[in-house]
């Protein structure tokens, strides 16, 4: 998978933004955007940044800049006290350029029931994979992008072992040449404690499986293709760029500041925290949704497995509270994988922001473009818990609570 | 535990160390691409051996960027938290007599104290503290990357590289040094320990580590690091808490990493350090590695010469202006 690495002939910067102007996911907006009635401006009018909901602090390059965004941001929360407004969301200005970058043709998701971890057995993956659009496996080398985000041992926050297990056995089947199991967790630096703790690392030695620590493995510059952030390029770990296909393995959560974590959300933890720390906050000083979006088109993962047996709802992804649904997502399409993932926590995909974005950029959200496999939405949909960070109105549409203060300590 | 078995272990991990490095640099692990933090701790780790301590000296001078301050990767071109971890390498290895080491120690201070976010005065600051109240302090530490927020660890690194030199007693330096100390000492995890930065306001810590959303879930390394860069206020609460934290573990959080860290820090504030010691052997593997990290390796071994060599980070550390 050579064309992930360097390409001198792609775009540094799709939009033209200079990579050193500050919050650049919510300021290219402004700069490009004529439809003021669906786009917000200012990262500090209407719906507050990531890392302001998230952090309440800011980090502002120059005295210039913080006297601009101090200043936008008073104006702003006065008149949306004063007002009682509420929040729109806030979605960066999309090019035909990035747009180019779309799946053009319909998407195949499976959606398998499946009670508990041990009816794992019982499923033909090999089937379901093909049937969701898998790309060929034969002799391709293949990482298993787990999430092994931290360990809480009364939470359900990683890929479960036998989901692993059970994805290790079928790119086997399907003639896989290499293996690897790999992530970069997002907070906790100690990766050997987080292999014991979880299990995860005495499963990938009984299936005889390398675990790649991916935030201190060798790295490789990749170009921002996707250029809704101001990041000229990222530093990827070689084990992603090398390898032939990503299958990105997430466990299913709501999310504080995402509000969905799923087969997109997942792909954070390929970025290796050597180059960009523990957590990776330049991600939520971007701005988390256009990140997502930038990453998968840097990384161009090929299927996703979603683990949702076990899943998290509520404040996740570290806080929330496991919630058996018992099924299991794959596909090839990410977008439309997350889309189902989305419906079958009965939170429409237009409420996620970067679904917006990658329903624009990456692929198909909406189901007239999807054909689901396996079961029915409805057969396996429970109403999630949401993170105290959203709130379900009598609407039915899910809106972001602006906290006036958050912790940055979950910042994943 | 004796000395003696902790030299013969400490031996075995110190040859693999020497082993895998070349010229002064070391890979986070065997065999890949050379980088600076695994370089660091590995030749701390083997700061007995004159030459390989001279090499990495050379090493970091020559990383160094024009503005002074280091980059994690030959791929980044802005300085970023690796300045905090280097210049803290050239105070506990570098020769004060080298006029170059000097040169380069000053410029990286300059680089940590300039690049941070300015104390803020005047309307800015007014418009700060109206929109998110007065108790709103702009961030204060260190961040990973240029243009993100304070964390515990890189605040930390850069702390201890720089409280206890002649760099620190120049007013405003001071008082940044000071408020990066205050950081810290607010970001604790309710009810001990640290992780990468708790921002639950004090007044809520507690409630909020028993009704939720927020469970704090503090670290041993971040506690470790936390608690060496804060070695001047050994008489705060929090840092009783931190002690406290480290010195009765939970069984299921004990790694290499962690006992290594709860070693050499209970020992920085002479707590007794021999059962996280003791434990340690436990992780030893029959190539005499415990791990294959570089940099778990070296803090085991700096851990286990604590006895024999000393701490390198207890306070107070090398103080680099005085140095022969």
């Amino acid at each position: 998978m050579n064309n992930k690495t360097v390409n001198d002939e792609a775009p540094d910067n799709v939009n033209g933004q200079s990579p050193d102007s500050p919050s650049a996911g919510g300021s290219r907006a402004s700069e490009q955007s004529t439809d003021k009635t669906t786009q917000n401006t200012s990262p500090l009018i209407g719906q507050m940044t990531d890392v302001e909901k998230e952090q309440s602090e800011l980090v502002a390059p120059s005295r210039r800049d913080f006297l601009k965004v101090a200043a936008g941001a008073v104006l702003a929360q006065q008149a949306l006290t004063s007002c009682g407004q509420q929040d729109t969301m806030k979605l960066p200005h999309i090019t035909d350029e990035q747009r180019r970058f779309k799946r053009k043709e319909p998407s195949v998701v499976s959606l398998l029931k499946c009670p508990t971890y041990a009816d794992l057995t019982k499923l033909d993956l090999v089937t379901a994979a093909r049937e969701s659009q898998i790309p060929d496996v034969k002799n391709q080398s293949v990482l298993l992008k787990i999430n092994m985000v931290d360990y809480r041992s009364d939470r359900p926050l990683t890929t479960d072992n036998a989901v692993i297990e059970a994805a290790v056995k079928l790119m086997t089947e399907l003639g896989a040449s290499k293996i690897v199991v790999g992530d970069a967790s997002a907070l906790n630096r100690d990766t050997e404690y987080l292999l014991e703790a979880t299990g995860i690392g005495a499963c990938c030695k009984k299936l005889n499986v390398p675990f790649v620590d991916l935030n201190i493995d060798d790295l490789d510059k990749v170009p921002n293709i996707g250029g809704l952030t101001r990041e000229k390029h990222f530093l990827l770990p070689r084990t992603v760029t090398k390898s032939d296909i990503v299958v990105s393995m997430p466990k299913l959560k709501t999310h504080r500041w995402a509000l969905v974590t799923a087969a997109l959300k997942n792909l954070f933890g390929a970025i290796p925290g050597r180059a960009y720390g523990w957590p990776k906050n330049f991600l939520h000083v971007n701005g988390i949704d256009s990140s997502v979006v930038d990453i998968a088109l840097a990384i161009k993962p090929g299927f996703a497995i979603v683990d949702a047996i076990v899943a998290m709802e509520g404040h996740g992804p570290l806080d929330g509270h496991p919630i058996q649904t018992g099924f299991l997502i794959m596909g090839a399409d990410l977008a439309a994988v997350d889309a189902i993932g989305c419906r079958t926590m009965k939170i429409d995909p237009l409420n996620v922001a970067y679904m917006r974005i990658a329903e624009e950029v990456l692929g198909n959200t909406t189901m007239q473009k999807i054909k689901l496999n396996g079961v029915s939405i409805e057969s396996v949909a429970t109403e999630f818990k949401l993170p105290r960070t959203y709130k379900r109105e009598t609407s039915g549409k899910i809106a972001s609570v602006f906290e006036e203060r958050s912790s940055a300590s979950g910042a994943t | 535990m004796t000395q003696t078995k902790n030299s013969k272990i400490n031996a075995d991990v110190v040859t693999h160390i020497k082993r895998i490095g070349k010229n002064g640099e070391w890979p986070y692990i065997e065999g890949r691409e050379m980088a600076l933090e695994p370089s660091i701790w590995a030749a701390l780790a083997c700061r007995e051996d004159t030459e390989l301590r001279q090499k990495f000296v050379q090493v970091l001078l020559s990383k160094q960027n024009a503005d002074g301050g280091w980059s994690a990767s030959q791929h980044i071109e802005n300085s970023d938290w690796t300045t905090g971890i280097a210049l803290l390498g050239l105070r506990l290895l570098g020769d004060v007599s080298n006029n170059d080491v000097g040169k380069s120690f000053q410029k990286a201070v300059h680089f940590l104290m300039d690049s941070r976010a300015d104390y803020y005065k005047g309307l800015v600051k007014a418009l700060y503290l109206l929109w998110k109240g007065p108790e709103y302090r702009y961030p204060r530490g260190w961040p990973w990357t240029q243009g993100t927020f304070d964390w515990v660890e890189p605040t930390a690194y850069t702390l201890l590289a720089i409280r206890g030199t002649a760099f620190d007693k120049e007013q405003k330096r001071a008082a940044a040094l000071a408020d990066a100390e205050q950081f810290l000492l607010d970001s604790y995890c309710y009810p001990g320990g640290w992780d990468c930065a708790d921002r639950t306001p004090r007044e809520l810590k507690a409630s909020e580590a028993k009704t939720g959303p927020h469970v704090p879930y503090p670290y041993p390394s971040n506690t470790a690091l936390a608690l060496l860069a804060l070695q001047s206020q050994k008489n705060n609460p929090v840092i009783t808490k931190g002690l406290d934290y480290l010195t009765n573990p939970a069984p299921d959080r004990q790694s290499v990493l962690g006992l290594s860290w709860t070693a050499i820090t209970l020992h920085a504030f002479d707590r007794p350090a021999d059962a996280p010691l003791e434990k340690l052997h436990n992780f030893q593997r029959e190539d005499g590695t415990f791990s294959q990290e570089t940099i778990t390796n070296a803090l085991a071994a700096i851990a286990l010469t604590l006895p024999s060599q000393g701490n390198p980070l207890k306070s107070p550390l090398a103080s680099f202006e005085t140095r022969t």
